[in-house]
């Protein structure tokens, strides 16, 4: 047999080669030492490739993959149903207690209306007092405002024009000042 | 364990613990192909996670008369492919002559031919094959690491590729020769 090709002897490291051929080989290789050597060397090379280092994969992989496909969706939490359920339940109940302890319905369901306008009535007599509290807290605003800006022109009419100037320059650098502190939390709502 | 093919089955019928059951599965030979093909951790793993997205999102098109495994790392190796072109990166693909074949697996063995040096621990030897894996071109790369890494067979890559399994068995054999050179040179 003549000397063996490289892909012989991978075929014969891989036991890829039929039982006839891989003995032929073997038979040469007994008998010749440059083809052994060649063996060799790629056999320690075949052992040092089928244990190459694995790469490292996070313990989480998976499940951050599977998050990824399938997002976790936050529920949201729905007030109107659950308030729309519990006053319907509690109508109902309240029905029933009604049957059930004697009284006809149509009385019962009309007392139930008349106590709901009662309901209605008062807080609608509530509502108007709110309402004339809050114009007469704003009618005192009002005075006292015009007061402040009578005061204010009292104290301009008594003062020069180069003071009233500096004065309200003055008030507009602190006001600059003031904002360009606060800019962080005027801008972004940041405290820190 | 279970086949691949059912948790395939449960997963296009959104079963979440049949998809990540298959992550589990294949997670550890995509990033061993997807790492030594990119060269970088944190782009392995993202590239790892876009395969497996990709694969689910086409679950739907797997026909079962195909191995699952073989399926997948075709989608892999031409999201790869689609990365280096869109990089402008040389792509690979097994048609395009492999240049100077001057290590072909068909050639006698030379006289002189002994490269790695017998006082070579085992350690060493491995950190100089990926240290050469790095050299070689990436279509003998992927062949490379599929068979000795993955360890998967001739018969499987020539599934993954669609060429014939002789060519698959040449060119993991060129790759070899390219490495036993290279990992011989190194100093």
């Amino acid at each position: 047999m003549k000397c063996l090709t490289v892909q012989q002897i991978y075929l014969y490291l891989e036991e890829e080669l039929s039982p006839e051929k891989a003995s032929k080989v073997k038979k040469h290789l007994v008998s010749c030492d440059k083809c052994r050597r060649a063996l060799e060397e790629r056999r320690l090379l075949h052992t040092a490739s089928l244990s190459l280092p694995q790469w490292n994969v996070p313990p989480n992989f998976a499940e951050k993959t599977i998050e990824k496909i399938f997002p976790v969706e936050k529920r949201k939490f729905r007030w109107a149903p659950i308030l729309a359920t519990a006053c319907s339940s509690l109508f109902l109940i309240t029905v029933f207690s009604a049957v059930l302890q004697g009284q006809k319905l149509p009385a019962f369901l009309f007392g139930v209306l008349r106590t709901v306008w009662g309901f209605i009535e008062k807080t609608s007599l509530f509502a108007v007092k709110l309402i004339k509290v809050s114009v007469n807290l704003v009618k005192v605003l009002q005075r006292f405002l015009e007061m402040i800006s009578q005061e204010l022109s009292s104290l301009t009419g008594s003062l020069g024009t180069e003071i009233q100037v500096i004065s309200i320059s003055l008030t507009l650098i602190l006001l600059f000042l003031t904002a360009f502190i606060f800019r962080r939390i005027f801008i972004t709502g940041e405290t820190k | 364990m279970e086949e691949d093919k059912k948790l395939v089955e449960r997963a296009v019928r959104g079963d979440k613990e049949a998809y990540e059951m298959i992550i589990h599965r294949y997670q550890q030979p995509m990033l061993n192909y997807i790492g030594r093909m990119i060269g970088e951790r944190e782009s392995a793993l993202d590239f790892t996670q876009e395969i497996f997205l990709k694969t689910y999102s086409s679950l739907q098109m797997y026909q079962p008369k195909y191995k699952f495994s073989t399926w997948l790392f075709k989608i892999a190796s031409n999201y790869i492919i689609d990365y280096w072109r869109k990089k402008k990166l040389d792509t690979f693909s097994m048609d395009h002559p492999l240049g100077k074949d001057d290590d072909g697996p068909l050639m006698q063995i030379a006289d002189e031919d002994y490269s790695i040096p017998e006082r070579f621990e085992l350690q060493e030897i491995r950190k100089r094959i990926e240290s050469a894996l790095e050299k070689i071109p990436p279509e003998l790369r992927e062949l490379f690491i599929w068979r000795h890494v993955n360890e998967f067979s001739y018969e499987e890559i020539a599934e993954i590729k669609g060429i014939p399994v002789g060519t698959i068995k040449n060119r993991v054999f060129q790759a070899k020769e390219k490495i036993r050179r290279i990992v011989g040179k190194q100093p």
